[in-house]
């Protein structure tokens, strides 16, 4: 039983960061309908720019915070730009703007290991030390995860909900044509909502650097956790996917409590599958339900 | 050499067997599946536990490899059923990642990570398929087969039928067309032929492990579709001559191996997109450009001299 509450409290911290980067890509997918996957390219980058940054450079912490914010920025801003416009100015059809955006991707990833190679990096911080509690341990680094995760959801929720901007958003995600025919720019609300996703990327990319390590072949992984934890959350809901980001971040590490670790990954999908198959709504609208 | 070009060909025309198979469920079913080096992974552990248990008759164990692949294809049908577009995009991705997860850890069937060795060659109408020739031809025949069938498929009305159900599928319905069963069909044919590529494979190398049937590979079939154009019957051969071909040119350059399959990939990242930005239709659209192209400039020429 302790083991198994170890490791839930593993996968919290696990999935405060898969939460980051869930509600980035539900947030550029909800208000713009673009399948970014290049999201995971976004993680790749910034979390490399930040390592290289610290560990090869030897730059101080804040200011490899900030290359590594607006490495983040400028390739979702890039995207965003020179890809997803012209092909939403030609109206093509949504699966060929993912393959555009698959592309991207791949291109990214492989450029990355271009400059960085293919193996494993992670750095060591006196943060990343377990303090007891308890029977139970946890890392600051964990713990970092778990508060920085919860205080930039309830920022962007109070961006949201509080601010002209993020109404807009909203009526972007609710209803894209009412948005154009009250003359707002869609293209600007793309490009905030841009912004914003990929800045989330910078807090995930930076702790997963201590957390669990880095390689490029991370990038897909996260991708696709940020995606299926839009879609088990439900699709159109930011705290669904938050939630799906968790229930997959406990459900990778609690899996492995009566099975090899090396299942853990295909756990996380197993549950991913089930949702697809029972839930196609997702978990908020479960609740909603009841 | 000439092993080293006649296995760079019978890689070519596994590849050509692959992409055609994916581009019947992706080009013209309008569902895009990234798994299809699951069914390609099927088919080779089928036949590579025939051939090491049972018999290494060539013809059996395609028929076999069909059956298994046809279950696992249908297996993968049951979240396209319920899902569209993007979210079967990662239904299917899900569907890879449990079943990589499955090669590796099944030890007692799939050899784990080690894979299972020593397939001894298959034998065809008491023929022995020993020699890269030998494999050459099949592999060769059976893609053209793959080819021909692809072609014959789409003239037919059930290839009319899957191309108006990834266009408009209200109205496909509203004609009496069931379109659950036809996607359960496409995706498990799909699969059925795939997994003849697996049999091809496991034979000619002699060994299978989980590697050669992981996302990676799924997406490579996935880029071969895309360059080469998805939904026509000669852009996914093309792409696959492609992407095969591609990675053999690139080493006359002479950059370092480990460059090698990087450099590969971020080509292949950048054609996609830029296609996909410029011209969706792949290859065989660019094709088809030049070739307006010149009907056009001809046309002009031709008023031009009868005007003179």
């Amino acid at each position: 039983m302790e083991l198994l509450i170890q490791l839930a409290l593993n996968g919290l911290a696990l999935g405060a960061l898969y939460a980051l980067m869930a509600v980035g890509f539900a947030l550029i997918f909800g208000t713009t309908k673009i399948f970014h996957f290049a999201h995971g390219a976004t993680f790749v980058l910034a979390a490399y720019t930040y390592y290289a940054a610290v560990s090869e450079a030897g730059l101080p912490v804040a200011f490899a915070l900030g290359l590594c914010a607006a490495v983040a920025l400028g390739f979702g801003l890039a995207c965003e730009r020179f890809v997803y416009r012209p092909m939403l100015r030609s109206e093509s059809a949504s699966l060929t703007i993912f393959v555009a955006s698959f592309g991207l991707f791949i291109a990214a990833e492989n450029a990355v290991i271009l400059v960085f190679g293919s193996s494993y990096h992670t750095l060591e911080s006196r943060l990343s030390r377990a303090l007891q509690l308890g029977p139970f341990a946890i890392s600051p680094v964990g713990l970092c995860a778990i508060v920085a995760s919860a205080t930039i959801l309830g920022a962007l929720e109070f961006f949201l909900a509080r601010t002209y901007t993020g109404a807009a958003l909203r009526a972007m995600a609710d209803n894209p044509e009412l948005v154009r025919m009250i003359g707002l720019n869609r293209y600007y609300y793309a490009k905030v909502a841009f912004a914003v996703g990929s800045l989330m990327v910078v807090p995930a990319a930076v702790l997963s650097v201590y957390l669990s390590g880095l390689s490029p072949q991370s990038g897909a992984w996260i991708t696709l956790v940020a995606i299926a934890s839009t879609i088990v959350g439900g699709v159109g809901s930011l705290y669904g996917a938050a939630l799906g980001g968790i229930v997959l971040g406990v459900a990778q590490n609690v899996g492995i409590w009566r099975l090899p670790a090396s299942w853990g990954e295909g756990i996380a999908f197993g549950v991913l599958l089930l949702f697809l198959l029972f839930r196609p709504t997702g978990l908020i609208h479960v609740f909603e339900r009841r | 050499m000439i092993s080293y070009l006649e296995s760079l060909l019978i890689f070519t025309a596994l590849a050509i067997i692959l992409a055609s198979s994916l581009n019947l469920v992706l080009g013209y079913g309008g569902m895009f599946s990234v798994a299809h080096a699951v069914f390609y992974g099927v088919g080779a552990y089928t036949a590579s536990l025939l051939a090491l248990h049972l018999s290494n008759s060539l013809v059996l164990s395609i028929l076999c490899a069909i059956i298994t692949g046809g279950l696992a294809g249908l297996l993968l049908a049951v979240p396209a059923l319920r899902v569209k577009e993007e979210y079967f995009v990662v239904a299917s991705l899900g569907f890879q990642i449990i079943a990589s997860t499955v090669f590796n850890q099944w030890d007692a069937v799939t050899g784990g990570i080690g894979g299972l060795t020593g397939i001894p060659p298959a034998s065809l109408f008491g023929y022995e398929i020993d020699s890269y020739g030998a494999h050459l031809v099949v592999t060769s025949l059976l893609a053209a087969a793959v080819l021909a069938i692809v072609a014959a498929l789409m003239r037919s009305s059930f290839g009319r039928a899957l191309r108006a159900l990834r266009d408009d599928e209200q109205a496909l319905s509203s004609l009496g067309r069931n379109p659950t069963h036809l996607r359960l069909v496409t995706v498990a044919l799909s699969a059925m032929i795939a997994s003849v590529a697996g049999v091809l494979y496991a034979y000619f190398t002699s060994f299978v492990n989980p590697e050669s049937f992981t996302l990676d590979e799924s997406v490579m079939m996935m880029v071969m579709v895309i360059i080469g154009g998805a939904g026509t019957v000669w852009g996914p051969p093309l792409g696959a001559a492609f992407v095969t071909i591609f990675p053999a040119l690139l080493s006359f350059l002479k950059l370092p191996s480990s460059l090698l399959g990087p450099v590969q990939r971020l080509t292949y990242g950048v054609i996609m997109t830029l296609l996909m930005i410029y011209e969706p239709a792949g290859i065989v659209g660019l094709l088809r450009w030049v070739r307006r192209r010149q009907i056009i400039l001809n046309g002009i020429n031709g008023s031009n001299r009868a005007a003179a």
